[in-house]
C-alpha cells in the first residue's frame, strides 16, 4: 500500500463548504434558540415583523435545512467521492461555481424570507426566482458528482462504494421531487401562485416535505456515516448484503410515506392508509442503517471512552434508530390523532435534526478538518465538551416537547363535567409555558456547543497555518 | 485500492476503499431478517383491515369497515348521548327558549354559564379578551358599558347579525386647529370639566358639525347608532389626546378613508348556530355589566 502514490485531491473547495456549514449551524440554531425564546416569552420580536416568530421559524427551517446541512452535503459528498473512487473532481471549477452560487443564494434566502417573501410551502417557501436558482446549483452537484464516479478508473476501483449509493439517491429524489413541488404561476418577481390546489396541493407538498426528511437528511446522512463511522473507528462495515437491503427499501420506502402528514384531513382515505402502513414498515428498513453503522464498532467499543469524535457518530445513530421507531409510531392512525399539531411533532424533528442529522455532520467534520488541513485537532477536550452540550441541549428539547406535546393533545381532547371542552385553546398555550422555557434552555446548550466547536476549528486551522509558514521558511 | 487484500482472514468482500474502507460479507442478522419479512406481511394484513388500496371505482374499504368520517360521527354520537342523558332538559330548554325566558331561570342560567367558558375562550377573547376583560380597539365586556346595549336582547342581536358602528372622517371638513379644539373638549367632557369657558370653542364645533347628533348634546351616546359614550372615563378605544384626535380625523369604519379605525364585530348566528348564540349572550350578559 505504501508505494501507492496519493491522487491529488481537490480540497480547497471541500474546505470551503466544511467551513460555511460550521458558521451556518452557529446561525442557524441561533436562530432556532431565538424563535424558541419568542415562544417563551413574546416580547422578543419587539413587534419588529422580519423578526416575528412566523418569520423567524422559516429562517430558521431554511438556514439548518439547506444552509448548515446542505453545506455538510456537498462537504461530505466532495470528500468521499474523490476518496473512494481514488481521483480528484470531474470539475474543480464547477465546485467553486456552485459553492460561491450556493452561498450567495442563501444569503438572498434569508434576506427575501425575512422580507415575508414566501410560497408558504413548507422546506420550499423560496419564491419562484430564487426556487429555480437553487434548482440550478442542485443540478451542478448532481453532474460534477456523478461525473466524478463515472470518469473513475474503472480497474483500480470496479465497486462504487455505498456511501456514493445513498448520495446518489439524495441527489436523484430531491432533483425531481423539488422542481414537482416548485411548479407554480408567477405573477410578479416576488409572488407566484401554485399550479396545484386544495388537496391535490397539500399531497404534493408533503410528498416533497417528507422527502425533504427522507432523503435530504437521512440519505444524504447515511451516506455520511457509511464513509466515517468505519473510517474513525478504522473498522470495516459490519455487512455488506445488510447495506444492499437497507439501501434499497428506504429508496423505495420512503416516497410513499408524505400523506402521514395529511391523515384526517381532506384527503381520502385509503391514501392515507397507505401513508401509514408504509411508514410503520419502515421501521427495520431505517434500523438496518443504525444496526450497520453500530456493529461496525463491535470489538472497539471501548474505543468510546477515548474517542469522542466516535462519540458523536455513535450517538448519533442511537438518536437515529430511536427517532426512526418514533416516526412510524406516530403515523398510526391513533397515536397521529392525538399527536399531530402538536409539540411532539416539533419535539421528534428535532430528536432527528439534533440527534441525528447534527451530530453525525458534527462528528464527520471533526474528522474532516483534521485531515483537510493535516492536523491534530487544537483541543480534543473541548470536543468532549461539545459533546455533553449537544447531549444534554438535545435531550432537554425533546424531552420538553414530549411533555408539552402529549399534554398539548390530551387537553385539546378534553371534556368537563358537562360534556364541553374543558380548556381554551389559550389555556393550552398558556400550559406550554414551562416546556417552551426548557427547550429554549435546551437550545442555548446546543448553540453554544456549535460555537464551541467553530472555535476549536478556526483555532486548529490557524495552527495549521502557523504551521505551514514555519515549515515554509525553515 | 491495492488488488492484494491486507486483511485477507477477517471475512471482507475483497472490495477495499481510500486504503482501509471495507465491508465484511456477514448477513444481516436473523433477528433483523425475520422483521423485515413480517413488515410485508403487516402491510398485508393492514391492507385488509383498512381501505387501502385504490380501485378503478374507489378504493377498497377493508374489514375494519373503518373511514375517518365513521370515527368523527361515532366519536361525537358517543359525547352526544352523554350529554343527553345528563343534559338534556337543559339543552333543550335553551334551544326553545328566549334569551329573556332563559334570564329569568336561575339555573338555567348557571348551566349556561358553566358550559360556556370554552365557547368564549375559542371564539370570542382573541378579541374581547380573557373573561371579557377588553383588548386594544376591541370594547371591554365585563363592564356595565355599552356602546349598542347591555339588556339580554341587544347583545343577543350583536352576536347575531355582527355590529359595525360608522363615524365620518372629519379631517376634511374641519381644519386641524378646529379638531384639537373638539378634542380638548371630549377629553373635558370626560373628565367632568366640560363647562368650563376653557373648551368654549370646542363646544361650538361639536354642537356644529353633527357630533351632537350621534353622541347626543351631553356626550352621552346613542346605543341604537353604536355611539360611543364620551361623558364617562371609559374610553372605547383609547383616552390619549393623538388618539382621539386620530378618531375623530379618522373616523370609524368611514367609507372611503383608508386610515380609518376598522371595527367589526361578526356575525355568529351561522357559524356558531342558535343555540350557542344564546348561551354566549346569557354568559356575556352575565360577565358584570348586563341590564
Ligand atoms: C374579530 C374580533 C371580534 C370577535 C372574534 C368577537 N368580537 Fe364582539 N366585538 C368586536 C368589535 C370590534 C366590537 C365593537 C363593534 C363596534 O365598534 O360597533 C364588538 C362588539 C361586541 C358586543 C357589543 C358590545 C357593546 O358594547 O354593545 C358584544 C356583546 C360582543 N362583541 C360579543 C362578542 C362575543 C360573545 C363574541 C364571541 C362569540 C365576540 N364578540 C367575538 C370584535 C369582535
Ligand atoms: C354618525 C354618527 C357619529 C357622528 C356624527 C360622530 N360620531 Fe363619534 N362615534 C360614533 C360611533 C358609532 C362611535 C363608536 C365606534 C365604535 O366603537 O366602533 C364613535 C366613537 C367616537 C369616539 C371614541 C370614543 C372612545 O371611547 O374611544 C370619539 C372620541 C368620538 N366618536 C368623537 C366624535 C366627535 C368629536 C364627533 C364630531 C366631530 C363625532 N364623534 C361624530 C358615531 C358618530
Ligand atoms: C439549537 C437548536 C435548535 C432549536 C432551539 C430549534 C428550535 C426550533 C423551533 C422553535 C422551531 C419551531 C417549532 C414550532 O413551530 O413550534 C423549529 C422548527 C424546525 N427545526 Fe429547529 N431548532 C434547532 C435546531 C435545528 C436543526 C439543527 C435542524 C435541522 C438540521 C432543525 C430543523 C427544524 C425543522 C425541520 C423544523 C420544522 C418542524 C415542523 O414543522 O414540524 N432545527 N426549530
Amino acid at each position: 500500500m505504501d508505494t501507492v502514490v496519493k491522487p491529488q485531491y481537490n480540497d480547497g473547495v471541500v474546505k470551503a463548504f466544511t467551513l460555511a456549514a460550521i458558521v451556518f449551524l452557529v446561525l442557524g440554531t441561533f436562530f432556532g434558540t431565538y424563535a424558541a425564546s419568542e415562544l417563551a416569552w413574546p416580547f422578543l420580536n419587539f413587534d419588529t415583523a422580519e423578526i416575528t416568530f412566523g418569520r423567524l421559524r422559516v429562517i430558521h427551517t431554511n438556514t439548518v435545512i439547506y444552509a448548515f446541512g446542505g453545506n455538510v452535503l456537498m462537504a461530505t459528498a466532495f470528500y468521499i467521492v474523490q476518496r473512494t473512487n481514488g481521483r480528484p473532481l470531474y470539475s474543480n471549477k464547477l465546485a467553486w461555481v456552485q459553492f460561491f452560487a450556493f452561498q450567495a443564494g442563501l444569503l438572498l434566502a434569508v434576506i427575501t424570507l425575512a422580507l415575508g417573501m414566501s410560497q408558504a410551502k413548507e422546506y420550499h417557501e423560496l419564491e419562484w426566482p430564487l426556487d429555480i436558482a437553487v434548482a440550478l446549483v442542485w443540478v451542478l452537484f448532481t453532474f460534477n458528482f456523478t461525473m466524478t464516479i463515472a470518469e473513475r478508473d474503472k480497474q483500480k476501483v470496479p465497486h462504487i462504494y455505498v456511501a456514493n449509493w445513498f448520495f446518489f439517491g439524495l441527489l436523484i429524489m430531491v432533483t425531481y421531487l423539488w422542481v414537482l413541488n416548485a411548479l407554480s404561476v408567477p405573477v410578479s418577481l416576488f409572488r407566484s401562485y401554485s399550479l396545484f390546489s386544495g388537496v391535490q396541493d397539500a399531497m404534493i407538498q408533503w410528498w416533497w416535505g417528507h422527502n425533504a426528511v427522507g432523503f435530504f437528511l437521512t440519505a444524504g446522512f447515511l451516506g455520511i456515516m457509511y464513509y466515517f463511522v468505519p473510517k474513525q473507528a478504522q473498522r470495516p462495515i459490519y455487512s455488506y448484503r445488510l447495506s444492499v437491503i437497507h439501501f434499497w427499501s428506504l429508496m423505495f420506502g420512503y416516497v410513499w410515506l408524505g400523506a402521514h402528514h395529511l391523515q384526517y384531513t381532506a384527503l381520502p382515505d385509503w391514501v392515507g392508509s397507505l401513508g401509514a402502513v408504509i411508514s410503520l414498515a419502515m421501521i427495520i428498513p431505517s434500523w438496518g442503517g443504525a444496526l450497520n453503522g453500530m456493529l461496525t464498532l463491535s470489538g472497539a467499543w471501548d474505543r468510546l471512552r477515548t474517542d469522542y469524535i466516535l462519540r458523536f457518530l455513535i450517538m448519533s445513530l442511537a438518536f437515529y434508530a430511536m427517532s426512526t421507531f418514533e416516526g412510524p409510531v406516530m403515523a398510526a392512525k391513533s397515536v397521529n390523532a392525538l399527536s399531530h399539531y402538536t409539540d411532539w411533532t416539533i419535539g421528534h424533528v428535532h430528536s432527528g435534526a439534533l440527534g441525528w442529522v447534527a451530530m453525525v455532520s458534527i462528528g464527520a467534520v471533526y474528522h474532516m478538518t483534521m485531515k483537510l488541513w493535516k492536523t491534530e485537532m487544537y483541543s480534543m477536550s473541548l470536543i468532549n465538551f461539545h459533546f455533553w452540550l449537544a447531549t444534554i441541549g438535545t435531550v432537554f428539547y425533546i424531552v420538553a416537547m414530549w411533555v408539552s406535546g402529549i399534554m398539548q393533545g390530551l387537553m385539546w381532547r378534553a371534556y368537563d363535567d358537562y360534556g364541553t371542552l374543558a380548556y381554551t385553546f389559550a389555556e393550552s398555550v398558556a400550559a406550554m409555558h414551562p416546556y417552551y422555557v426548557m427547550r429554549a434552555i435546551g437550545g442555548i446548550l446546543f448553540t453554544a456547543g456549535a460555537a464551541v466547536m467553530l472555535y476549536n476549528m478556526i483555532m486548529t486551522i490557524r495552527m495549521a497555518n502557523a504551521r505551514q509558514t514555519q515549515l515554509a521558511h525553515a | 485500492m491495492a488488488n492484494e487484500n491486507p486483511w485477507p482472514n477477517e471475512g471482507n468482500t475483497g472490495h477495499i476503499w481510500d486504503e482501509d474502507i471495507r465491508e465484511l460479507d456477514y448477513p444481516p442478522p436473523l433477528w433483523w431478517m425475520l422483521a423485515f419479512y413480517a413488515g410485508f406481511v403487516m402491510i398485508v394484513f393492514y391492507a385488509l383491515y383498512y381501505p387501502t388500496i385504490p380501485t378503478p371505482t374507489g378504493n377498497t374499504k377493508g374489514l375494519a369497515g373503518w373511514t375517518q368520517m365513521k370515527e368523527y360521527h361515532e366519536d361525537f354520537e358517543t359525547l352526544n348521548k352523554w350529554r343527553a342523558e345528563k343534559f338534556a332538559a337543559q339543552e333543550q330548554a335553551l334551544t326553545e327558549k328566549s334569551v329573556e325566558e332563559i334570564l329569568a331561570d336561575k339555573n338555567l342560567v348557571d348551566y349556561a354559564v358553566a358550559t360556556s367558558k370554552a365557547l368564549f375562550g375559542d371564539y370570542c377573547a382573541a378579541c374581547h379578551g380573557a373573561g371579557g376583560a377588553g383588548n386594544v380597539n376591541y370594547p371591554i365586556l365585563a363592564d356595565d358599558d355599552w356602546l349598542w346595549g347591555g339588556d339580554v336582547n341587544t347583545i343577543y342581536q350583536s352576536l347575531v347579525s355582527g355590529r359595525v358602528g360608522n363615524m365620518p372622517a372629519y379631517g376634511a371638513m374641519l381644519s386641524s386647529e378646529q379638531i384639537g379644539q373638539v378634542t380638548d373638549f371630549v377629553i373635558a367632557m370626560s373628565e367632568g370639566k366640560a363647562d368650563s369657558e376653557a373648551f368654549a370653542a370646542g363646544r361650538e364645533v361639536y354642537n356644529s358639525i353633527g357630533c351632537a347628533g350621534c353622541h347626543m348634546p351631553d356626550g352621552s351616546g346613542m346605543a341604537a347608532l353604536g355611539a360611543a359614550r364620551l361623558n364617562d372615563k371609559v374610553w372605547r378605544f383609547s383616552g390619549e389626546r393623538a388618539e382621539v384626535m386620530k378618531t375623530i380625523a379618522k373616523g370609524v369604519n368611514a367609507i372611503g378613508e383608508k386610515e380609518t379605525r376598522h371595527a367589526v364585530m361578526p356575525a355568529f348566528a351561522e357559524r356558531l348556530g342558535d343555540k350557542e348564540v344564546k348561551r354566549l349572550s346569557i354568559y356575556v350578559h352575565s360577565l358584570g355589566g348586563g341590564k
